[in-house]
């Protein structure tokens, strides 16, 4: 067993933290031209071929700088159902363009009081040579930006899983902001589309392995941003002085820093331990997954909401960049369903 | 980074396994599932075994008799023996003395003292914290001084783990007071039976008997007993407790109650316990699970040495997170059983268990109970946080 980076998986990091450090992270063309598109993507097609362990590296990043652009969703979620459901020539072509930022898919899962549940009430109906589809779609990260929704639908008793154009008429939608400040949108559907749009009839297996490796991705970005919230939380410490004193000279403080350390550390071993359940059986992966997702979001919203707590009333200011990890916690932790989902999901398996 | 268990490693898990299903006597097992220490007449079964296999020193190097395994088998082990309530082995002589003696004892202690160990004829005790010398241990104020080819120890040890069926003590003691207070301690070995040791029971919280105090009053040894150069004894010290820094995660016992709590709910269902409760019960087993799958990732990473300046944060981190799962696993099983932990019991009372009480109910409070030292031992869990903060942030 080697927890050590490879020398591509330190480059990696030090050029993600680098480069997020000086440009933000809000330019799709940026991670584009950084490669990081492509990592999720097949080399056959252009892309880096990377693994679990690599998407989760460049996540933690992202997390700390808290990038806005729907890296899980956009680059890892509908990349990957591209690369396992598209066939035939449009399936490189189409990874070409998302591989160079040129054209962006969001994926449509979720459904109005439905909460988590995949199986959609979205109907696909065979009309002429094509699919008419009707339903409602929640929660599509940066959806207003994508030239495709990867839409899921139910089909003959299945899910399937079809590529929308967004502009396409019948596709409305409406665009709205999380309140940590990302895009976002949901869309009733009324459209019809040709068939070559069905992407599979079957999709549910697809859909629940790619979005799997999407909530890793959440969970590696949610302790890059516990992990710079601590850090910040510390500094703030040693340059505050009240009592005639650094606040960190208190040993309450200290070890309330400590004990954001060792939660947050716990969670570094979830995830540590979710990525080579990547390598084997799907029973043990969901688990996996849901176990990291169930530690990282329980333990987010205490550390973070601590780390605001730390900084004293400067910390929930929105001007103070602390708080805005409290806010991506309680947002993140809903895009793939929440604790409470993943908990009972890691009780069924 | 390859974090997965591989198929030699498979295979190793598959050999331990069967290794302890063929030794392990069942009466020791039961025992100890009931959460009782052993002595001893109780082990010494299991420790020939494990001597024959030559398993019973996984950290010690090779060449004085440890087994050369990786850090992932040592974990393997470490759960396997969890799992199969395995009882720990007089830990202070093969996990702590024993690597001491390899890294800094003169030919002359490992001749005398590994084999012994390693065999089982002869257990240690640690005569480390005093009366005034708890989590500050440097402050410690037994002295030693040199009196011809001896040196004589007068002083008080306390909580020494083991103490009234050790054949040594390893004593900690001050051989210079002119010196600031680590510069100033030495590691010495003292037999048990040397006039001048008298060792008096402390009856703790769980109801057992495990440590004690010991007095040394004008005791007499060798000077070839003091483990390598005087005045060294705090780097050996410190060495002695980072060479089991991962022990009190506690991780293959929490495996143990992670597996073992399911079956505890259903027996509860059969015998009163409410569904609604019980869903409760699992919810929170559930969540222990996951806590406790993450301790033993922690484990696998400080063993491994994953780099950085963390490792010894993590060390300390998981010392906290293994106390907190241990009292969360027992307070659970409390829950489950709820009436049937109020009867005291002990194996050696010879009383018997109330007529509603399981097998099952034996031995859950007073493990409970034992957990709340898991919070003060090796390092209290503020000594701990304050080793994070000096190691991370300061």
């Amino acid at each position: 067993m080697d927890f050590t980076l490879n020398s591509e998986q330190t480059m990696l990091r030090d050029s993600a933290r680098r480069y997020l450090a000086q440009a933000g992270g809000a330019s799709w063309q940026g991670y584009a031209e950084l490669g990081w598109l492509g990592i999720a993507a097949p080399e056959d097609a252009g892309g880096l071929g990377g693994g679990m362990a690599d998407l989760a590296i460049l996540a933690e990043e992202l997390g700390r700088a808290l990038a806005p652009e729907p890296f899980a969703d956009g680059a890892v979620l509908a990349t990957r159902l591209v690369d396992r459901l598209v066939v035939g020539h449009s399936r490189e072509a189409l990874l070409g363009e998302m591989i160079a930022g040129t054209r962006r898919l969001a994926a449509a899962l979720y459904e109005p009081g439905r909460r988590y549940e995949l199986a959609p009430q979205t109907t696909a109906v065979r009309d002429g040579g094509g699919y008419r589809l009707s339903g409602t779609k929640v929660l599509v990260m940066d959806g207003a930006a994508a030239d495709d929704l990867l839409v899921t639908a139910a089909l003959d008793g299945g899910v399937a899983l079809f590529l929308v154009g967004r502009e396409q008429a019948g596709v409305d939608g409406r665009a709205y902001r999380t309140v940590d400040r990302r895009d976002c949108a949901d869309f009733r559907l009324d459209v019809t589309v040709e068939a070559d749009r069905l992407l599979s009839g079957n999709a549910l297996d697809a859909v629940e392995d790619a979005l799997d490796e999407a909530r890793l991705c959440l969970c590696a970005d949610m302790l890059g941003g516990m992990d710079s919230a601590i850090e910040m939380t510390a500094e703030y410490l040693k340059t505050r002085t009240q009592f005639g004193q650094k606040l960190a000279t208190f040993q309450a403080l200290q070890h309330s820093v400590a004990d954001l350390f060792i939660d947050a550390d716990s969670v570094r071993s979830s995830l540590l331990r979710a990525i080579p359940a990547f390598g084997g059986e799907r029973a043990a992966r969901r688990k996996a997954v849901s176990a990291c997702w169930v530690n990282t979001f329980e333990t987010a919203k205490r550390v973070t909401g601590m780390a605001v707590h730390l900084h004293g009333a400067i910390g929930f200011t929105t001007e103070y960049r602390v708080g805005h990890y409290l806010r991506r916690a309680i947002v993140s932790e809903r895009l793939f369903g929440d604790v409470e989902f993943h908990l009972a999901r890691y009780m069924e398996g | 980074m390859n974090m997965a268990f591989t198929a030699e490693d498979e295979a190793f898990q598959q050999e331990v396994r069967g290794f302890i299903a063929a030794n392990l006597p069942p009466a020791l097992a039961r025992r100890e599932a009931m959460g009782f220490h052993n002595d001893r007449a109780t082990v010494t079964a299991w420790q020939t075994a494990l001597h024959r296999r030559g398993w019973t020193a996984p950290g010690w190097p090779v060449e004085f008799g440890g087994t050369g395994w990786s850090p992932v088998q040592r974990y393997i082990f470490e759960r396997e023996c969890g799992l199969a309530n395995v009882p720990e082995i007089c830990l202070i002589a093969l996990s702590m003395v024993g690597p001491v003696l390899c890294r800094f004892g003169s030919p002359e202690l490992r001749e005398r003292f590994l084999q012994p160990i390693l065999r089982g004829d002869y257990w240690f005790c640690q005569g480390f914290s005093e009366p005034e010398a708890g989590s500050d241990l440097a402050s410690l104020r037994t002295r030693a001084v040199r009196d011809g080819g001896d040196w004589v120890i007068n002083g008080q040890k306390i909580w020494t783990t083991d103490a009234h069926m050790a054949d040594f003590m390893v004593c900690l003691a001050r051989t210079d007071t002119e010196v600031k207070p680590q510069a100033g301690l030495s590691m010495i070995i003292v037999p048990m039976d040397a006039p001048g040791v008298t060792v008096r029971a402390i009856e703790t919280l769980d109801g057992d008997h495990h440590v004690n105090e010991v007095f040394l009053d004008n005791v007499r040894v060798p000077a070839g007993n003091l483990i390598g150069e005087p005045n060294s004894g705090w780097t050996q010290a410190k060495f002695l407790l980072e060479h089991e820094r991962t022990h009190n995660a506690y991780a293959g016992m929490l495996c143990r109650y992670v597996a073992r709590i399911p079956a505890l709910i259903e027996v509860g269902r059969a015998n009163g316990l409410p569904e609604a409760q019980a869903t409760e019960y699992r919810r929170r087993h559930a969540r222990l699970a996951i806590d406790v799958e993450a301790l033993e990732w922690s484990v696998l990473r400080v063993l491994a040495g994953q780099p950085g300046p963390a490792l010894g944060a993590a060390a300390s981190a998981l010392a906290v997170r293994g106390a907190q799962c241990l009292l969360r696993a027992a307070d659970l099983e409390m829950a489950i059983l709820g009436p049937q932990v109020a009867p005291a019991f002990r194996p050696e009372d010879g009383v018997p268990m109330p007529a509603f009480a399981p097998p099952a109910a034996a031995g859950r409070t007073t493990q409970y109970l034992y957990w709340w030292a898991a919070t003060i031992f090796g390092g209290s869990d503020e000594v701990q946080r304050t080793i994070i903060w000096n190691t991370l942030y300061r």
